[in-house]
């Protein structure tokens, strides 16, 4: 309990440090908002309505990956390598360091996916039923909002988390990962997830494309918990499993620092 | 090592442990006392790190026993982690954050209510509170490190390099905040990086050289010990070399610093005398002589290095002389 407290006590301090930080704070997350207006922009001009919500759900996922996994990574590394979590070993409520860590970052990501899906509803129209219509435009919401949000949250949590496990499993080689810029980052995942190739769908299991599918289902048909359901639980699933890799591998310092 | 009868709060008996980098130690024993202030003087400085992560439970020892706080420091609960505070070379700070901040979310984690405007007070940190940490120089940087470690009170508090960087002026007030903390029965253990602060602050002073202890003592009883000599800095015209005078019966070591030469002389009345007359009879004129009593460093030095005279070429060391 008294952790829990900590943690939120000790969230106003870490999301000032943040937002202090303007380059960390475009390159998470600015970027991806300035990459949805470009794209939706586009084809707004082109004006093929179906692929609208296809693009905006690969770009809200590439979002959460990016500022999930590259937010977290980076961020703790730095904490990690640089001995600052050194700082926090000895309190017995030392968890609550870590835990204000990842959550500012999980708020901050999940603002900026409300804000992301906000503006391609006002400036695009993705998500009502009928871009001509008001009253489908309440009915398309009120089914989706609910799902959209825990997918979002979700999806959320499971890329933050590992982001948190990508530093603790295997630091030296992701050292040239996470300091590298957000591209080559994406890049580098897209090596690593290789041998999923060998697999026929396996890809399909990983978090990134259950969020695709989830947004896809709720943006562009309008489903409601039904459709967003059979990608809620595996979404769940992996938040679960991640959390319990991140609490059993997390490493307080680096012994071998440079002084 | 402590006079304290007191429990000690670190003993080691017989500790060994294999370092990775040729920095193993063996055979350290040690029993630090409750209020004690005592400093590694380490060669290599590596050797002193080990014992300091062995002794928090970082890495395991291969032989010998180790009790901090009453346990072996790898069985160590909430509570005791709590009681132990370890400053590692220069650890970072968090990126874009103030002094304040980082001083009270430290005591917040603590649990140490006004420590955070005590330490910036204690540590002279008030007129920086407003500051980021990143664009503070280097001392006060390791100021804000020192002040960390002592939020929560804790009953050790250890540093691998702690007069690092600090303006002697600095490096006073961390002594005497330091002083006040062992005062109130905390042990503060650290890697000496120069010796001066050690003879001002320390109680124990322990020489470690190749791995082992080569001596653990109170800094001015180790003075006393091993007085009875003075190092005497000339500068002459015209050659000079060690054997002119070395084999006379009250020098005890010559060495080149430098473009001079540091002579260890019994210390004996007329011995500085006796060196000027035997210069002068084989026609070496001294420019300047001058003497000075052996310091903390200099005996530190003459341990590690043992008691050999130091043996120095026919001709003067290259020299501005």
């Amino acid at each position: 309990m008294r952790v829990v407290i900590l943690t939120f006590r000790q969230l106003p301090i870490v999301l000032r440090t943040f937002f202090r930080q303007a380059n960390l704070v475009f390159w998470s997350f600015g970027f991806f908002l300035l990459l949805q207006l470009l794209g939706c922009g586009l084809l707004a001009a082109l004006d093929p309505k179906t692929l609208r919500p296809v693009l905006c759900s690969a770009v809200i996922a590439l979002t959460l990956l990016g500022g999930g996994i590259y937010g977290v990574s980076y961020g703790m590394w730095n904490f990690f390598r640089g001995g600052v979590l050194e700082r926090y070993h000895r309190s017995p409520y030392r968890a609550s360091a870590v835990a204000a860590f990842v959550l500012s970052r999980f708020l901050v990501l999940f603002a900026a996916i409300v804000i992301q899906l906000v503006v391609v509803y006002v400036a695009f129209g993705v998500g009502r039923a009928d871009m001509g219509r008001i009253g489908d435009h309440a009915l398309t919401w009120r089914l989706s909002l609910g799902p959209l949000l825990v997918a979002v949250a979700l999806a959320d949590a499971c890329f933050v988390l590992m982001g948190l496990c990508v530093v603790t499993l295997s630091r030296a080689h992701f050292q040239s990962y996470l300091i590298s810029n957000l591209l080559f980052a994406v890049l580098s995942l897209v090596v690593m997830l290789e041998p999923l190739r060998l697999v026929k769908g396996a890809w399909l299991a990983l978090p990134s494309a259950q969020v695709m599918m989830a947004l896809e289902a709720l943006l562009g048909e309008g489903a409601g918990w039904s459709g967003a359901w059979p990608h809620l639980w595996p979404l769940a699933l992996w938040c679960a499993a991640l959390a319990v890799v991140a609490r059993q591998t997390f490493d307080w310092m680096v012994l071998d620092r440079a002084r | 090592m402590s006079d304290s009868t007191c429990a000690p709060l670190i003993e080691a008996k017989g500790l060994c442990c294999n370092g990775l980098y040729g920095d193993a130690f063996e055979d350290i024993d040690l029993c630090l006392a409750p209020g004690t202030a005592a400093a590694l003087v380490a060669n290599p400085k590596s050797a002193g790190f080990l014992l300091m992560h062995c002794l928090m439970g970082f890495l395991p020892h291969s032989r010998g026993e180790l009790r901090v706080l009453g346990m072996d420091p790898r069985q160590w609960g909430r509570d005791e982690r709590r009681r132990v505070s370890l400053v590692r070379g220069a650890p970072r700070f968090p990126f874009a954050m103030r002094v304040e901040e980082l001083l009270s979310q430290v005591a917040m984690l603590m649990g140490d209510k006004g420590g955070c405007e005590r330490v910036l007070e204690d540590f002279g940190l008030k007129e920086v509170r407003g500051k980021y940490l990143h664009f503070l120089n280097a001392e006060l940087q390791q100021l804000v490190r020192v002040a960390c470690s002592v939020l929560g009170s804790p009953d050790v508090m250890m540093y691998e390099s702690l007069f690092q960087h600090l303006s002697p002026a600095r490096a006073k007030t961390v002594r005497q905040v330091l002083a006040g903390e062992r005062d109130k029965g905390k042990l503060i253990l650290f890697v000496a990086d120069e010796l001066v602060s050690v003879a001002a602050f320390c109680d124990v002073a322990v020489v470690m050289s190749g791995g082992r202890v080569r001596a653990a003592d109170k800094p001015e009883k180790m003075m006393k010990d091993n007085s009875g000599w003075l190092t005497v800095e000339i500068e002459t015209e015209g050659d000079f070399c060690g054997a002119h005078v070395e084999k006379l019966p009250f020098v005890r070591g010559v060495e080149a610093r430098e473009g001079r030469f540091c002579l260890m002389l019994d210390d004996s009345p007329g011995s500085i005398y006796a060196l000027m007359d035997a210069l002068r009879a084989r026609g070496v004129d001294l420019r300047w002589l001058r003497v000075n009593r052996p310091s903390l460093q200099d005996i530190v030095e003459r341990m590690l290095m043992g008691e050999q005279k130091t043996e120095i070429g026919g001709r003067q060391a290259d020299s501005g002389t």
